[in-house]
């Protein structure tokens, strides 16, 4: 007999035999998923079927080599996710229950890392409409999405916003529902990773941060007094797409073509080879181009202009008649 | 591949028209494909009669450009989709 907590993520009611600091406590009672830490052990081995995976270069966290540092397989009951030199997590076909077996030494920040910031995006991928690798922060125009690569800034971006008094409503991983004749961004959980120079050139210094993970130098920042959290659901408005470094700040309105493109790019999908959910998430990032304009923006990677960004993004927002008319 | 060939969209492609233009999606490599208004037109051409020739005759008429030109675009554009598995022989 053990003790379990729950805890709120993106929505989720999870329920977990380990205490999972970073998310908000639940009741236990609207439970929608099982989170169980086994004891370290070696790699299951389990007969599976591996059918896609990510690689080192994908991802931009991890440092050492190029090898693919997350595999998906397909197992009787469920999916095997095999993170590299880390361990391995089975996911219910239902996604009802989630076990990890960290490999011997692995630690439990790091657990909880994969845990909150790649499984669990994973298995809402299955529950929700649609779950973006992007950052997300709160203005008063409604909730604005930065859509790109590990390393190219979203969290820097949404950081700064957050430093400013626009609530945060992800990190990384946006949950995004049609309702209400709209869509909605869900908050995933407080906080954000950023590297230890972005915390004292957006921040400060002093400012107080714990591990992400063993494999990285990021840091941990969940103070809410510090960068504010979205307190709630809130209307989704525009897509921001992080374009590569440039000299000044411009924003270009993608066509519905390279948005769609584009989304598919950083929509989250536990399994890729399920025709079903395919043509379903591909219906799904068709419609949200159709009501959520996607656009460029092309700007310098240096802090010193976050200000400038920001304010050609309120801007634009300001100056964007349509949102009027939403 | 030449213009005499007979080609069809596989049942496993699903398309989804955005304005003028089209995206295709492979729903059992799930490969994602962009064509342009141009490609979208010639896509729609090759749905109705499944004939390359009978798209390129089609095309000539709509657009401004050479014979040889446009064969050339359309079996370049051919190729990539069969390639892709967003295209297969047809009957």
């Amino acid at each position: 007999m053990s003790l379990i907590y729950a805890y709120r993520i993106c929505d989720l009611v999870l329920t977990s035999n380990t205490v999972l600091p970073e998310l908000a406590p639940a009741n236990a009672l609207g439970a929608q998923c099982r989170f169980e830490l086994l004891p370290a052990g070696n790699p299951s081995a389990a007969d599976v079927d591996w059918f896609h995976h990510w690689t080192i270069e994908e991802d931009g966290e991890a440092e050492a080599g190029k090898e693919a540092w997350l595999r998906f397989g397909r197992i009787a009951g469920g999916y095997l996710l095999r993170f590299l030199w880390c361990g391995d997590f089975f996911v219910s076909a239902d996604t009802l229950k989630i076990h990890c077996r960290p490999l011997p030494g692995t630690p439990e920040v790091t657990v909880r890392h994969l845990l909150l910031d790649q499984v669990i995006p994973l298995v809402l991928s299955r529950r929700e409409r649609i779950v973006l690798h992007a950052s997300a922060v709160l203005t008063r125009h409604g909730v604005i999405a930065f859509v790109g690569k590990s390393g190219q800034g979203k969290s820097t971006l949404a950081a700064s916003f957050a430093r400013e008094g626009c609530a945060l409503v992800s990190d990384d991983c946006l949950v995004l529902r049609a309702e209400h004749g709209g869509w909605t961004a869900i908050p995933s959980y407080p906080g954000v990773r950023l590297w230890p120079l972005t915390v004292e050139e957006v921040l400060r210094e002093d400012t107080p941060t714990g591990d992400v993970a063993h494999y990285t130098i990021k840091r941990r920042l969940e103070d809410t007094k510090v960068l504010p959290y979205a307190s709630g659901p809130a209307p989704f408005r525009r897509l921001f797409f992080l374009a590569d470094d440039a000299v000044e700040v411009t924003v270009e309105k993608l066509h519905p073509r390279r948005t769609i493109m584009a989304l598919v790019e950083f929509a989250y999908n536990l399994d890729v080879k399920d025709a079903v959910f395919l043509r379903r998430q591909f219906d799904t990032v068709v419609r949200l181009t159709e009501e959520v304009p996607g656009y460029a923006i092309h700007y310098p990677r240096e802090f010193a202009e976050l200000p400038a960004v920001r304010e050609a993004i309120l801007r634009h927002l300001e100056e964007d008649r349509d949102l009027d008319a939403e | 591949m030449t213009l005499n060939d007979s080609v069809r969209i596989p049942d496993q492609v699903a398309t989804r028209k955005i304005g003028d233009e089209t995206i295709l999606l492979n729903l059992v490599t799930g490969t994602y494909f962009g064509l342009d208004a141009v490609g979208s037109r010639f896509l729609e051409l090759l749905e109705q009669s499944g004939e390359l020739a009978a798209a390129h005759r089609a095309m000539l008429e709509e657009f401004d450009v050479a014979p040889e030109v446009l064969e050339a675009d359309l079996l370049r554009l051919s190729e990539e989709l069969y390639a892709k598995g967003l295209l297969e022989a047809g009957s």
